[in-house]
């Protein structure tokens, strides 16, 4: 009981320190991948829609409170999994809407992580920090656009570039995975 | 530093390969579009995936500053990203005040550097650190964090000078500023006397030699320095209930601190004798060196030392020293020094540095109720303030520092009875 209350405290204790920006970074995170499983549970209906979307949730307040933890990709994965079983039928600016707010979410948590929640952030960092995910949100929903558009040729007129181009980029997918992770 | 890849870059990796290959396997170009952002974090990393780590240094490595003045530490990131993100952390210590409080902040790289102010709440030494730096690039894909090395913050104590005059009744020097009982070549009359062999001509006094028919000169009284010896009993450091009120070992730091002052600004010979172990002794000396050195010792003293019940005593004393015995009295070995000092023939004058508070009954609810601790506090100081009486019947007076009026009355008081007859001990 006493180290349950003391837990509790820890918990209060690092609310009451937490500073105002970080806590635009959490809620920002919160909002962002709350957004995110609700509009894929409302636009990629599915037989587990719900019990998705109540993980989503979960993943996302853990992701908000570690930022840094796998929560994230959690939630990244519920998210796919909705677009997976219902995101075939939906519209195309459905499917935008949702990849930018996934955008904004993977951002914002990646900025969350940079330092811990009682880090004060100076105007100066926070106007970066606004930048860096106003424009990473704009250039995925243009690359989101792009793909959009490309979806949009039919199938006939690429033939097998369409595969050769899908080959490509796993390859580049993966020449890159290696080369990113040797510093 | 340390230079690594963060949880956000992996989360790119796997989404967008995981996902890329299921949109291929399932010839879902939808999915295509979730994986968008994923793979445009993945080159933003790319493209900023470098060799060699950022280079960080912290300003200053050491300084001294005066109490009450804020130091700021600057840490400057150098061969960074292009808008990196720098958090610099400082661990939060007791005594020592942050800004921003929690130590931690996160700015963009400025040639300035990333700067936080520390300001420690007293005098002394202290090791801030070490610190931890951190550097991000904007896209959040890279990380590159070291230590930074301690900084060390002394601080001098306050040392206003006291108000009041100089308190020395029989100065034992040769030349100095303090007017002694002695005559001969000085600034201060004493006498008009008659002319004798031996009398310096620029003495005559023509004003009353001409209206007395007779040489007449007039005779001064030597001006000399005497030696100060400042005992300081840093024996225990007793700390008030409230955690920002000074404590005793405060208040002898400081007493010691204004009183060499003083008594450095007449001209006199000030040395420091500890009678614990948390300042040292100063030997003596005079001038605005011996002022520095004071300062400095006062200022590297520690006060994490455990309280240590050895006393270590004065050695030896000329007679007619002053004497000035910072200390709580409360302890018996420290009262009997004072004592022993007084009949060794100085002129003693006892400042006491227990703090206000200690030992009152509005003390008594800073306590847990069940200790009795604030009840003993008081007994603790009813029979101190009893010792106290006991000094002052013996011509010893003991005043308590409240600051650098403290002394005023004391030593104006022991100016005038330089020529009251002196009450010898024991008869």
């Amino acid at each position: 009981m006493r180290d349950l209350a003391e837990l509790v405290a820890g918990w209060l204790y690092a609310l009451r320190i937490t500073s105002g920006p970080q806590w635009v970074l959490r809620v920002g995170v919160l909002a962002s991948g709350l957004g995110a499983a609700a509009l894929g549970w409302l636009w990629f209906p599915m037989i587990l829609s719900t019990a998705l979307l109540v993980a989503g949730s979960v993943l996302t307040l853990a992701a908000a409170v570690r930022p840094d933890s796998g929560a994230a990709l959690g939630v990244v994965a519920v998210v796919a999994i909705m677009w997976l079983a219902g995101g075939a039928d939906a519209r195309w600016w459905q499917w935008l809407t949702v990849a930018a707010v996934v955008a904004g979410f993977h951002l914002v948590t990646a900025l969350a992580a940079a330092a811990p929640s009682y880090a004060a952030i100076t105007a100066r960092a926070a106007r970066r920090m606004a930048l860096g995910v106003v424009g990473f949100v704009g250039v995925s929903a243009g690359a989101g656009l792009a793909v959009v558009a490309l979806s949009g040729v039919p199938s006939s007129l690429l033939g097998p570039a369409w595969v050769a181009a899908g080959v490509a980029a796993v390859a580049g997918a993966s020449v890159v995975a290696v080369a990113a992770l040797r510093p | 530093m340390q230079l690594t890849h963060t949880p956000a870059l992996l989360r790119s990796l796997g989404a967008a390969a995981v996902l890329g290959v299921v949109a291929l396997a399932a010839r879902r170009p939808d999915l295509v579009v979730l994986v968008a952002p994923f793979v445009v974090h993945l080159a933003w990393g790319w493209s900023m995936r470098r060799r060699g780590a950022p280079r960080v240094d912290v300003r200053p490595r050491a300084v001294v500053v005066p109490e009450g003045e804020s130091v700021p530490l600057a840490v400057s990131v150098s061969a960074a990203w292009p808008s990196s993100l720098v958090t610099a952390q400082w661990p939060v210590r007791a005594g020592v005040a942050l800004e921003p409080d929690a130590g931690t902040v996160v700015d963009a790289v400025v040639p300035e550097g990333v700067t936080m102010a520390v300001q420690p709440e007293r005098w002394g030494r202290y090791d801030v650190g070490p610190g931890r730096v951190a550097v991000a690039d904007p896209s959040g894909s890279w990380r590159a964090s070291t230590m930074l090395p301690r900084v060390t913050v002394t601080v001098r104590p306050a040392s206003s000078t006291l108000e009041g005059g100089s308190g020395v009744a029989h100065p034992i020097g040769i030349v100095g500023m303090h007017r002694s009982r002695h005559r001969g070549d000085g600034s201060d009359l004493a006498d008009v006397r008659e002319f004798r062999p031996g009398d310096r001509l620029k003495r005559i006094n023509w004003r009353v030699t001409s209206r007395l028919g007779a040489v007449h000169v007039n005779s001064t009284l030597t001006e000399r320095d005497t030696d100060v010896l400042i005992v300081a009993d840093t024996l225990l450091d007793i700390v008030p209930a409230d955690a920002g009120a000074a404590t005793s070992l405060d208040a002898t730091v400081r007493a010691v601190a204004a009183i060499s002052r003083h008594y450095v600004g007449f001209g006199d010979r000030v040395a420091i004798h500890d009678l614990g172990r948390r300042i040292g002794h100063v030997r003596s000396g005079t001038g605005p060196r011996q002022a520095r050195v004071v300062l400095n010792v006062l200022s590297r003293a520690n006060r994490s030392v455990p309280d240590w019940d050895m006393l270590r005593p004065v050695g030896s004393l000329t007679s007619g020293m002053l004497v000035f015995f910072c200390s709580p009295l409360l302890e018996r070995e420290a009262q009997d020094e004072i004592v022993r000092l007084r009949r060794m023939g100085a002129e003693v004058i006892g400042v006491d540095t227990l703090p206000e508070e200690i030992g009152r009954f509005d003390d008594i609810a800073s306590f847990r109720r069940d200790t009795f601790l604030g009840e003993a506090w008081m007994i603790r100081r009813m029979e101190r303030d009893a010792a106290v009486a006991r000094l002052r019947s013996l011509g010893i007076p003991v005043t308590p520092w409240r600051g650098t009026g403290s002394l005023a009355s004391v030593l104006l008081s022991m100016e005038a009875a330089r020529s009251a007859p002196r009450r010898v001990l024991g008869r």
